[in-house]
């Protein structure tokens, strides 16, 4: 047995001293792993969801767009030579894109009007990239020049219905206004109250005939590809030439993005406020604990142990207390992960209007093992560092000093 | 006129305690203790016995004078080499015994070996041979809470002889014992005195156990007050 291997069995046999004590301490540090991984299972897998009810209602992952396009611009900008866009897209191997023609509008119907963003998409292509056409609730998509597909409670707010009529008023391409009747076939429910009340699908051709922009189109969305999006989107980049802008959707969703960002910074704040109140603990406890055994800090002392020896002593305690509660922490903590994985929290009564619900009301965590390995990480550093302190009071003592300790 | 270096030679030390150095443990005193000697400390509580054997063993520092230990001037020898100095040279044995109590016999007896890097095959069999000598290899795994004081302070006589430091230094050995197992106790540190050679210092106020000792050190308000070596009969 080395002096280590005596150490670390000292650690863990004198935890056992005051077992009470020990079991208190060892299960707060659990406790707040515990609630740091199920914060962070939760948070990550909102941010999922949030991302995905982003990407999968209108924006893809990805979006190609001609260059000098701007999110917020009315007028219409182009896509330059469609064609080959799509044909690099098929040799790059991105396949699930759908091809868009976006346009501003405003719809008419009655004595009531709504301003709108006229989609004209290809239902067999936008399938393969978002939602909508899975969340028809009424009808069926447009197929026709004339036939269009509205939001379930846009429908409602005009007093509109499947089979009825609406009017459309845009520009075309030069500013020219363009108006023209249109018949509703569907309506959709994405759960996104603002994209239902403010998004309507028309056939590609169809739009592109009623805005007098045959052939064109002023975006191709690219859907999710599983990895990740950098390397796509430098190939992309590498790919097409300056003519043309490729985004990903935290560049096209800023507020998504900050969000997030802003998400991962409060639960860091967290984390530190947590780790801080842990550190409290193992200083609290390992300082009785030193107290409570100068006369034996004082014994060992004497059999030679040098101050850092001693030192190692207290550490090897406060990391073994850190260990058992990181080994407890985590096996409770992934388990109720787990179990939240699979089962969730049913958020409906919070979410049915939020705009990053729309395709589940039911939060589930989602379990990256490293912020797992992380946490651990964090526990046990944490640990040393708040052992450190008693650890140096009891190693600096005048040993003499510690065996007169009652 | 002897020429070998005494064990310990300690030089007009002194150990004053409080704010204002008020307090006198020690005042000048200067004694030596040879290899193979058996030396009581002997006087009354709050003599300086203890104090002088906490500056021989290093476990503290005189406010003035010189602990030499085996020729070598310890003044300037810092905490960590104090300890070493320990590990290699000497042995303790105190009145409460002192065993770590999540150790068992054998571990506690172990434990100073381990940090003088005795290898393990060593520390076996001179922690097999050092409870031999206390005749408790019986009690070997035991936590030091289920052995009575005898035997706890047995085992601490075993810990203190297992490296063989050629001194060992005991604070009141007797001290928690009852009469028949202090004077066992003597009686076997006389044996390990004699059949090993090893040098031992203790401090006592029990007339019976100072009776036993071959060179008796009479402390009075941290001075020497007399240092004899009483006739043993046969």
């Amino acid at each position: 047995m080395k002096a280590l291997a005596i150490t670390i069995l000292l650690a863990f046999r004198n935890l056992s001293r005051n077992r009470r004590r020990s079991a208190l301490t060892i299960t707060a540090i659990a406790f707040a792993l515990v609630c740091l991984l199920i914060f962070g299972a939760l948070k990550e897998g909102l941010h999922q969801t949030m991302i995905s009810t982003t990407t999968d209602t209108d924006l893809g992952a990805i979006q190609i767009h001609g260059q000098g396009y701007a999110p917020n611009l009315v007028s219409l900008t182009t896509l330059p030579d469609p064609d080959r866009v799509t044909g690099d897209l098929n040799a790059l191997g991105l396949t699930a894109f759908a091809r868009r023609l976006k346009a501003n509008g405003l719809i008419l119907a009655g004595a009531k009007s709504a301003a709108v963003v006229l989609h004209g998409v290809i239902a067999e292509e936008e399938q393969r990239v978002t939602i909508v056409h899975q969340r028809i609730v009424a009808g069926s998509p447009p197929n026709e020049g004339r036939e269009v597909m509205i939001g379930q409670g846009l429908a409602a707010s005009l007093g509109l219905g499947v089979g009825d009529q609406l009017t459309v008023m845009s520009q075309d391409l030069f500013g020219t206004p363009a108006s023209r009747k249109f018949t509703i076939t569907g309506l959709f429910h994405t759960g996104v109250a603002a994209f239902d009340l403010g998004h309507i699908f028309l056939p590609l051709a169809g739009l592109q005939a009623f805005i007098d922009a045959e052939g064109m189109i002023s975006e191709i969305a690219i859907a999710k590809t599983g990895g990740p999006l950098a390397p796509e989107i430098l190939r992309l980049r590498q790919r097409l030439d300056h003519r043309y802008q490729v985004s990903a959707w935290q560049e096209l969703a800023p507020d998504v993005t900050q969000l997030i960002a802003l998400n991962d910074s409060t639960m860091a704040i967290l984390i530190g406020i947590v780790f801080l109140i842990v550190a409290m603990g193992i200083v609290n406890t390992m300082t009785t604990i030193t107290f409570e055994r100068f006369r034996e800090f004082g014994i060992i002392a004497a059999m030679g142990a040098t101050p850092a020896g001693i030192m190692a002593l207290v550490s090897a305690e406060a990391m073994a207390m850190g260990l058992m509660a990181s080994i407890a922490g985590t096996v409770t903590g992934v388990a109720v992960c787990l179990y939240l994985a699979r089962y969730g929290i049913d958020l409906t009564a919070l979410t049915s209007t939020n705009q990053y619900f729309s395709n589940t009301h039911v939060l589930k965590a989602v379990l990256d093992w490293r912020t797992v390995a992380a946490t651990n990480g964090f526990t046990l550093i944490t640990a040393l560092i708040a052992g450190l302190s008693p650890a140096w009071s009891a190693a600096r003592q005048n040993p003499a000093q510690a065996l007169s300790h009652p | 006129m002897s020429t070998t270096t005494p064990l310990i030679t300690v030089t007009n030390v002194w150990r004053l305690f409080g704010i204002l150095r008020q307090d006198r443990a020690l005042a000048g005193v200067t004694m030596s203790v040879d290899s193979g000697d058996f030396v009581c400390l002997a006087g009354p509580s709050g003599s300086g016995k203890t104090t002088l054997l906490n500056l021989m063993g290093l476990l503290d520092l005189p406010s003035r004078g010189q602990v030499s230990l085996l020729g070598h001037d310890t003044r300037d020898l810092s905490l960590r080499q104090r300890a070493i100095f320990r590990r290699a040279h000497l042995g303790f044995i105190f009145q409460a015994y002192n065993l770590i109590p999540v150790l068992s016999v054998a571990e506690n007896i172990e434990y100073p070996l381990i940090l003088n890097g005795q290898k393990a095959q060593e520390r076996s069999r001179l922690t097999r041979q050092a409870l031999d000598l206390v005749g408790l290899n019986d009690h070997r795994h035991k936590r030091p809470g289920q052995l009575s004081g005898g035997q706890q302070q047995r085992v601490a006589v075993a810990r203190a002889i297992a490296g063989s430091p050629p001194l060992i230094l005991a604070d009141e050995p007797t001290g928690s014992l009852d009469s028949e197992t202090g004077a066992a106790l003597i009686e076997l540190l006389l044996g390990l005195n004699q059949e090993l050679g090893t040098t031992f210092v203790f401090s006592s106020h029990d007339p019976k156990v100072i009776a036993q000792a071959r060179r008796v050190v009479t402390l009075h308000d941290g001075q020497i007050a007399s240092d004899i070596r009483p006739e043993r009969q046969p």
